[in-house]
């Protein structure tokens, strides 16, 4: 599975369209065999970053490497990376099996040793008795599945995937993700899947690089990022998370009338404006002590657990609290006066 | 739909009426037993159309207009395709200039055309007229019809299709002959059959530039002046236009029924 | 949101990759590129080197000169008068002949904008069934020979004609009315016939792409159907309709067939005139001369047109 051998090196990537610079200081590795997603609001450059990575765009600085070979100069037909468009770019003109066999007729492979390939690809991606359905006949699951087969049978050392999920409805999308992450493990081949989905990414990934403005803010396994964003926009970006404004100094923030808390220092955040960040799940509600003090001005029963928005004087937007519902009973009525309390280790100090 | 007129209805089959009637005349007289262009009808006759097979300057004449209309159809569309593909693909400097000034036969009358193109073949460049002259007249205003088509057609469908091709390994000669090749047909059929009718049925260029061999067009006018060869005009003229209405339905049900199914299952 | 920044020339010039792109492209259109430059480009400007030469009987005298244009405006102390107006030119024709034309061109123009627009209404939202045939129902006509298309109008109006006959058949008439065709009215009622199929495309591509929901927001935002058409669909049909009226207005000035076949004496047009000096008269730099001055001005009237309606405000607009 997972290897430390990298099968892509980014150096220091930056890439322009005329006077508009969308990827910047594009400087990291994607390990042979991993799950890598890049995940990001639309316009961050995650799209451009994956065509640069299959040889459709350019780069206007910088260096690119996959599987050791530098690919400046090597145009999209000569790498050996395969693509899964976002629009699929099923050709109309072609059936299935044609669709799937586009690739290998580029390749030096005896007619039943293409056949035989394609047949393999077609029961791979559960499409078997479609061979011969002609393109404008297929459901959006079916041409999503086409598309892979026909990227994937031509053995590419990297897969990459826009967005391949977004035009699925949600219950597609859900049995899709579990396929692919299924389909990924059994073809061992390295993925680089790009989302703004932070929970398909979560989801689906080893590794996740969080882009903006066409930089990495942050690389880090699902685990990682969640439990520890570096800066704001990461914790904003993964999650739900409540943010207290304040003073940091190492690992206290200093938020005035509100109290001086404890947390663990992230990133760069000393002796300048900084944040208390807290997990909704962390937070537990009292009808009485805590750190904080407040009234539940929103509820909402989710069955399992039950959503809390709770107002405290001196803060611009309320806390989101996130309750087990272990106990029955009726919980905190609208209105309620609430403490609100959580272990010292759980807040994190971070940098604006 | 409300059981009232509709007023738009009844307009729209005036309208009809108006733009094929004067047209549709020519071969009710042209099957009538009669010298002139009148009514009442005196009788059923086919004897102007059995007369045009012995009439050899006609056939002549017609079979200049068929090799002109031919090498020019095949000619502005060889033309047009890699034209149209440029424009349509890369985002060129300037290519919005280029379009347009590829466009100017449109609207630019086509007697100054026919004069510009006679003064540097005669007085400048001293070349005989003669029909490869009427021809490339020819090739300059179907140009823009092709290309107006074929980009048409090429703007057509998702840029994501040739840059899935290239990522399959093809290159972009593959990738022009297993895909927009075949995606395109449907234009360029109907971009040959555009050049073909538009080069058959010109005049004003044919007039100017042919030398001592005329086209049908050409033919037809100079028959124009004498009354009594009007059976014959009108028996031409209504070969013509069925000729040409033939090709026109052809070319726009290929490029109708090429849109329909580029476009399948949009999602 | 991506980042706007200024780029300094050196990292410009490493985009080489879009310039082989741009040599590429390039490459592709030259072939055609070539053909419309020796064909129109050099040609115009052959014509309008000629036009500052000078014929002298048989001989051509390539001296510039402006010779030819002047002659155009010379004066003279004797009025010829033109439909009571009082031409002061010593050679008035062609300037007769140019305002008569702009005249033809542009009746026919507003006729075939009036006929043609209610017929891309219709199309564009009556026809829901066989949209495909109406469009080539409309389409045919333009693609059919124009020859033919004008002759038709001389077997209907003619003397001998279709109309005369038929009234004296029916016993309406009994000599022919001879009003009817080698007039300028013949001349402009072929015109708009002839070129009405050719403007309904534009205006019906622009109606057809209006947002039906703007139609159903003005209605129930108060508007009758008459205020909903006059504040929404005609605005934003203007695009289109104007190309059908340039696209009818601009050739049609300088068309040679219509007038010479049913146009007569009286109904001549500039064309006939450049005609006439290049291949009867043998002076073709003045010829040269005449047809310069017409693409002058008639550019000149498209460009009055469209300030006077103010285009650049209407494609802003659409944007």
């Amino acid at each position: 599975m997972t290897s430390d051998t990298p099968i892509i090196e980014l150096r220091d990537i930056v890439k322009r369209f005329g006077s508009l610079t969308v990827l910047r200081d594009i400087d990291f590795d994607i390990r042979q065999g991993e799950f890598f997603s890049l995940l990001g609001a639309s316009g961050c450059g995650k799209t451009t970053l994956l065509r640069i990575l299959a040889g459709i765009e350019q780069p206007s600085e910088g260096s690119l490497l996959i599987d050791g070979q530098p690919m400046a100069g090597v145009p999209a037909n000569r790498r050996p990376t395969n693509m899964v468009f976002q629009s699929y770019a099923i050709f109309p003109h072609l059936n299935v099996e044609e669709n799937i066999g586009y690739g290998l007729r580029n390749m030096r492979l005896t007619r039943p040793e293409a056949q035989a390939r394609v047949a393999e690809a077609i029961s791979l991606v559960k499409l078997d008795g479609l061979a011969t359905r002609n393109a404008h006949q297929l459901s959006g699951g079916q041409r999503q599945r086409v598309a892979l087969a026909r990227a994937l049978v031509c053995r590419p050392k990297v897969l990459l995937l826009d967005e391949p999920l977004s035009a699925l409805d949600k219950k597609l999308r859900e049995e899709m993700q579990l396929e692919l992450r299924a389909l990924q493990r059994t073809v061992g081949i390295t993925f680089v899947f790009v989302t703004h989905d932070q929970e398909e990414a979560l989801t689906l990934s080893d590794r996740i690089a969080i882009m903006a403005e066409g930089r990495v803010l942050q690389l880090d396994t699902p685990r990682g990022l969640y439990e520890g964003p570096q800066n704001r926009r990461v914790a904003e970006f993964v999650g739900t998370m409540n943010l207290i404004p304040g003073r940091a100094h190492g690992a206290v923030l200093d938020a005035g009338a509100l109290g001086r808390f404890e947390g663990t220092a992230m990133g760069s955040a000393s002796g300048g404006e900084g944040f208390l960040a807290l997990r909704p799940e962390k937070l537990r509600l009292a009808t009485g002590g805590g750190k904080l003090s407040g009234t539940v001005s929103e509820a909402a029963y989710l069955g399992d657990r039950i959503h809390y928005r709770v107002t405290v004087p001196g803060l611009a937007a309320p806390l989101a609290v996130s309750v087990n519902n272990l106990q029955d009973g009726a919980g905190f009525a609208l209105g309620a006066g609430v403490g609100v309390d959580w272990d010292a280790g759980a807040g994190l100090i971070l940098g604006p | 739909m409300a059981k009232r007129i509709d007023l738009l209805w009844i307009y729209a089959i005036l309208f009809i009426m108006f733009l094929y009637g004067p047209v549709l005349l020519m071969p009710v007289f042209a099957l009538n037993d009669g010298t002139f262009a009148t009514f009442p009808l005196k009788g059923f006759t086919l004897k102007n159309f059995s007369a045009m097979a012995a009439n050899t300057s006609m056939i002549l004449a017609f079979q200049n207009s068929l090799r002109i209309a031919v090498s020019v159809a095949v000619l502005s569309t060889a033309l047009g395709i890699p034209a149209a593909l440029a424009l349509s693909r890369f985002r060129l400097p300037g290519g919005a200039g280029v379009q347009s000034f590829m466009m100017l036969p449109l609207v630019i009358p086509s007697i100054v055309i026919a004069v510009a193109l006679l003064v540097i073949l005669l007085k400048i460049l001293g070349i005989q007229l003669s029909l490869w002259t009427v021809a490339s007249g020819h090739v300059l205003i179907c140009l823009p019809f092709c290309m107006s088509v074929l980009m048409s057609r090429l703007e057509g469908f998702d840029p994501a299709l040739e840059e899935a091709s290239g990522d399959l390994g093809c290159t972009p000669w593959q990738t022009f002959w297993r895909l927009t090749f075949p995606l395109a047909l449907p234009g360029v059929i109907s971009s040959l059959l555009m050049g073909f009718i538009i080069s058959f049925d010109e005049f004003v260029i044919s007039f100017f530039l042919s030398g001592t061999e005329t086209t049908l067009p050409v033919y037809l006018f100079s028959q124009l002046r004498f009354p009594n060869k009007l059976p014959g005009v009108l028996a031409l003229g209504s070969l013509i236009l069925v000729g040409s209405t033939v090709l026109v339905i052809a070319a726009e049900v290929i490029r109708k029924r090429g849109a329909a199914s580029s476009n399948p299952g949009d999602l | 949101m991506s980042i706007a920044e200024e780029t300094d020339p050196v990292s410009r010039s490493r985009d080489t990759a879009a310039i082989r792109r741009w040599l590429r492209g390039y490459a592709l259109l030259s072939p055609a590129l070539v053909v419309m430059i020796a064909m129109l480009a050099l040609p115009v400007a052959a014509l309008v080197l000629l036009s500052f030469w000078t014929q002298n009987g048989f001989e051509l005298d390539r001296t510039p000169t402006l010779a030819n244009y002047a002659s155009l405006v010379t004066p003279s102390a004797e009025p010829t008068i033109w439909f009571g107006i009082p031409f002061y030119l010593s050679y008035p024709v062609p300037a007769i002949l140019m305002i008569k034309s702009i005249i033809m061109s542009l009746t026919a123009t507003v006729a075939v904008i009036l006929l043609a627009y209610p017929m891309a209404y219709f199309l564009a939202f009556r026809v829901t069934r066989n949209k495909a045939m109406w469009i080539i129902l409309i389409t045919i006509p333009f693609w059919t020979s124009y020859l033919l298309r004008v002759f038709a109008w001389k077997i209907v109006l003619g003397f001998n004609g279709a109309i005369n006959s038929g009234l004296k058949a029916i016993g309406i008439i009994d000599k022919p009315l001879e009003f009817l065709l080698y007039n300028p009215g013949a001349v402009t009622l072929t015109l708009a016939h002839s070129w009405v199929a050719f403007a309904i495309l534009p205006i019906y591509v622009s109606l057809e792409k209006i947002d039906r929901s703007l139609l159903e927001a003005a209605s129930d935002l108060g508007d009758s159907r008459l205020r909903r058409f006059l504040r929404v669909t005609l605005p934003l049909s203007a695009p289109g309709t104007i190309a059908a009226a340039l696209l009818v207005f601009i050739p049609t000035v300088g068309d040679y067939v219509t007038p010479t076949l049913v146009g007569g004496p009286g109904g001549t047009m500039i064309g006939n005139l450049v005609q006439d000096l290049f291949l009867k008269q043998n002076n073709a730099p003045l010829g040269a001369a005449v047809a310069i001055v017409m693409m002058l001005i008639i550019a000149l009237v498209v460009a009055i047109f469209l300030w006077a309606i103010g285009y650049g405000r209407i494609r802003a607009r659409r944007q």
